[in-house]
């Protein structure tokens, strides 16, 4: 018994590590690509210029050289060094049919971002929060009208009439 | 003298002044407990409310409202891992876990002790030490500013997590966004793209709520977790002992408090990283912070709300708010015909002893409105985690669209949440991130504006102050990293005893 969870343990630390050394090789990447592509095509340099440090590229370099220093130092020691505490095996467990979930969550955001303004806010929060409340297990009426209904209508409310918030209204709410 | 303070007290002493502040404290802790809802915001929308008021009683309504504001970001931090303001981004490390542990209860009455007796010791400050503190702001100049920054970043090795590194490059991360906009030296555009929503750069609200509380969210939907063990009659009380070992942090947060916020532009979200990295640096059981020790809490709260009456000092006494909120309340004070300053310590003395009381006393009633609000707000997390987090995605959306009141800001938070997951994910702390973030300006701007005036690196090592916190920053980066050794020798000493 003891073997076997030894062996366990072993086994989450070496997918820790192996974790951690794709992480430092991504951010090495990261770093390189910011410095070679994305911080000259982003930040432009006036010509009038005259020191280095009063460059508005100068900050970004230093940062990025430094994301490339630790993210090199993560690579090395997860290589030669110490191994990592094994991950907490229960808080890692995944939910049942979690990849349907969290797809419903992201459509869900998607439409936080997109919908407002041709839907509305309040008609949307409705949608969303009930959707949420279903994809989380709800099924009881009364619920998902007292929770799904009622609160987010309050909530755009008090945003709208309390706050003076000036939220999308919608071709439902828009005063004609 | 006397008859000043006479005359103050009389112009304090009424219903009205008593009621603006219970009011304003309740309206700041109600508002600041809504993600996305600052203290800032609190204070801009009770403004208009003022008009017809008296100066005192107008001062002092929005003083409540600021102070109520502090404090209300506390507790969605500590109940859902919402901060309701960026000061209270340090006070979920340890709040948030002691929630999970069902001790809602405790953390959030620690952080209104907390916050009272800083809130109380900030107004002596600003009562007793104006003149003195706002001499010493004064001193500040862009190089002491770059010095009291790097300082400041230090902390980042404090509140790493489990790994130095990785804390180390969330931080780099941090400052990086925090150069996306309009460089303001050269005026040359950074990572904007050409997107005009990117002038001003990254918008503080929506990354704070993408990288605190979303990631929860997304996660209740992907992984099993542990269910939240609080009760609505969740009777942990903060004991005898852990009050008076957290004592000693409540006391140096305040005065770190006192200090960054007298010191204009500074703010609080700096404050209260400081006072929690100096807790965890202090402390002789370091490891226990960010897995639900109250003294982090106690720390974090009170660096954050010893800001509160010492931003009050530069208004006061030199006329110069320390922050967004003290300069609408600067605002106010213009809006009734004042003028904060040195000729208004000569010519409405009376008004400055009226707004002090009214000041010391909203530290009690944000003792009483911080009670009731707890006994009440922390039912919260009685709702079953399927309902409760719908409708905190609600609020962070509905927050986060309130700031600037544009849909890029919420797809701005949806980035960010992402980015907060994959964090979450592979053990690396957002708390670097947004301290990096937040401070990265401030840095810049500082290092680039001393090179600007001097064109000399030795005007960076003139000064007293700057070698008072070039030490601070070598004791602090020393301890940091003899730290970080010890525990990868333990580590090592572990792993060789399991193998042998």
């Amino acid at each position: 018994m003891e073997t076997h969870d030894h062996a366990a343990r072993d086994r989450l630390r070496l997918r820790q590590r192996r974790q951690d050394a794709v992480f430092a090789v991504l951010m090495m990447v990261f770093a390189v690509v910011m410095a070679f592509v994305v911080i000259p095509a982003g930040v432009r340099v006036p010509a009038s210029v005259a020191h280095l440090p009063l460059s508005p590229r100068f900050f970004p370099y230093v940062l990025v050289g430094m994301v490339f220093v630790f993210a090199a130092a993560i690579a090395v020691m997860s290589v030669i060094g110490p191994p990592p505490l094994p991950p907490d095996a229960e808080a890692a467990a995944l939910r049942p049919r979690w990849p349907l979930r969290l797809a419903a969550l992201l459509a869900v955001l998607a439409g936080w971002v997109v919908l407002p303004e041709r839907v509305g806010m309040a008609p949307l929060a409705v949608v969303a929060t009930i959707a949420l409340l279903l994809v989380g297990g709800e099924r009881r009426i009364w619920m998902l009208g007292a929770v799904g209904v009622v609160v987010p209508v309050l909530v755009y409310l008090l945003f709208t009439e309390v706050f003076h918030v000036p939220m999308p209204a919608g071709p439902l709410l828009e005063r004609r | 003298m006397w008859s000043d303070i006479a005359a103050g007290l009389t112009l304090f002493w009424g219903l009205d002044n008593v009621l603006a502040i219970s009011g304003g404290v309740l309206l700041g802790v109600v508002v600041g407990a809504i993600p996305g809802l600052t203290a800032t915001m609190a204070v801009a929308l009770a403004l208009p409310l003022t008009f017809a008021m008296a100066p005192v009683t107008a001062i002092l309504l929005l003083v409540g409202v600021y102070k109520g504001g502090v404090f209300g970001g506390s507790i969605t931090a500590i109940l859902l891992r919402a901060p309701g303001t960026p000061a209270a981004a340090a006070t979920l490390l340890d709040g948030y876990p002691l929630a999970q542990q069902g001790k809602a209860g405790k953390a959030m009455k620690m952080a209104l002790y907390a916050s009272c007796i800083a809130d109380f010791l900030s107004n002596i400050a600003l009562i007793f030490f104006a003149g003195m503190i706002a001499g010493l702001a004064l001193a500040f100049g862009p190089p002491e500013f770059f010095w009291l920054i790097c300082f400041s970043l230090t902390v980042v090795i404090a509140i790493a997590g489990s790994s130095l590194a990785k804390g180390l490059i969330s931080g780099a991360l941090g400052l990086l966004v925090s150069t996306v906009g309009l460089d303001l030296v050269q005026g040359s555009q950074r990572f904007t793209f050409d997107n005009f929503n990117l002038m001003g750069g990254v918008g503080y609200i929506p990354l704070l709520i993408g990288l605190f509380a979303l990631p929860e969210v997304i996660d209740f939907y992907v992984r099993r977790g542990a269910p939240f063990a609080v009760r609505a009659a969740d009777a942990s009380r903060v004991t005898m002992a852990e009050f008076k070992r957290s004592l000693v942090s409540i006391v140096r947060g305040s005065f770190i408090g006192v200090i960054i916020g007298t010191i204009p532009g500074a703010g609080a979200t700096a404050a209260a990283f400081l006072s929690y990295g100096e807790a965890k640096r202090s402390s002789r059981h370091p490891e226990t912070f960010g897995k639900g020790e109250i003294e982090g809490v106690a720390a974090a709260e009170s660096g954050n709300n010893g800001v509160a009456g010492a931003t009050m000092i530069p208004l006061l006494s030199l006329g110069i708010p320390g922050d967004v909120v003290t300069a609408v309340i600067l605002g106010a004070f213009m809006l009734h015909g004042l003028a904060p300053g040195p000729m208004m310590f000569q010519q409405n003395l009376d008004i400055i002893y009226a707004l002090f009381a009214g000041i010391m006393l909203s530290s009690v009633v944000l003792f009483v409105a911080g009670s009731l609000a707890i006994r009440y707000v922390i039912r919260i997390v009685d709702i079953p985690r399927h309902i409760l987090m719908p409708l905190v995605l609600l609020f962070c959306v509905f927050g986060t669209f309130a700031v600037q009141a544009q849909m890029f800001d919420v797809l701005v938070m949806v980035v960010f949440g992402a980015l907060g997951y994959l964090m979450l994910r592979i053990n690396m702390s957002a708390a670097p991130f947004l301290m990096g973030f937040i401070l990265g300006p401030l840095f810049e701007d500082n290092l680039r504006r001393t090179f600007l005036i001097a064109q000399d690196m030795s005007v960076f090592f003139r000064s007293p102050i700057c070698w008072i916190f070039i030490v601070l920053t070598g004791v602090s980066l020393f301890i940091g990293i003899r730290r970080e050794m010890r525990t990868l020798r333990a580590r090592r000493t572990l792993a060789r005893l399991e193998g042998s």
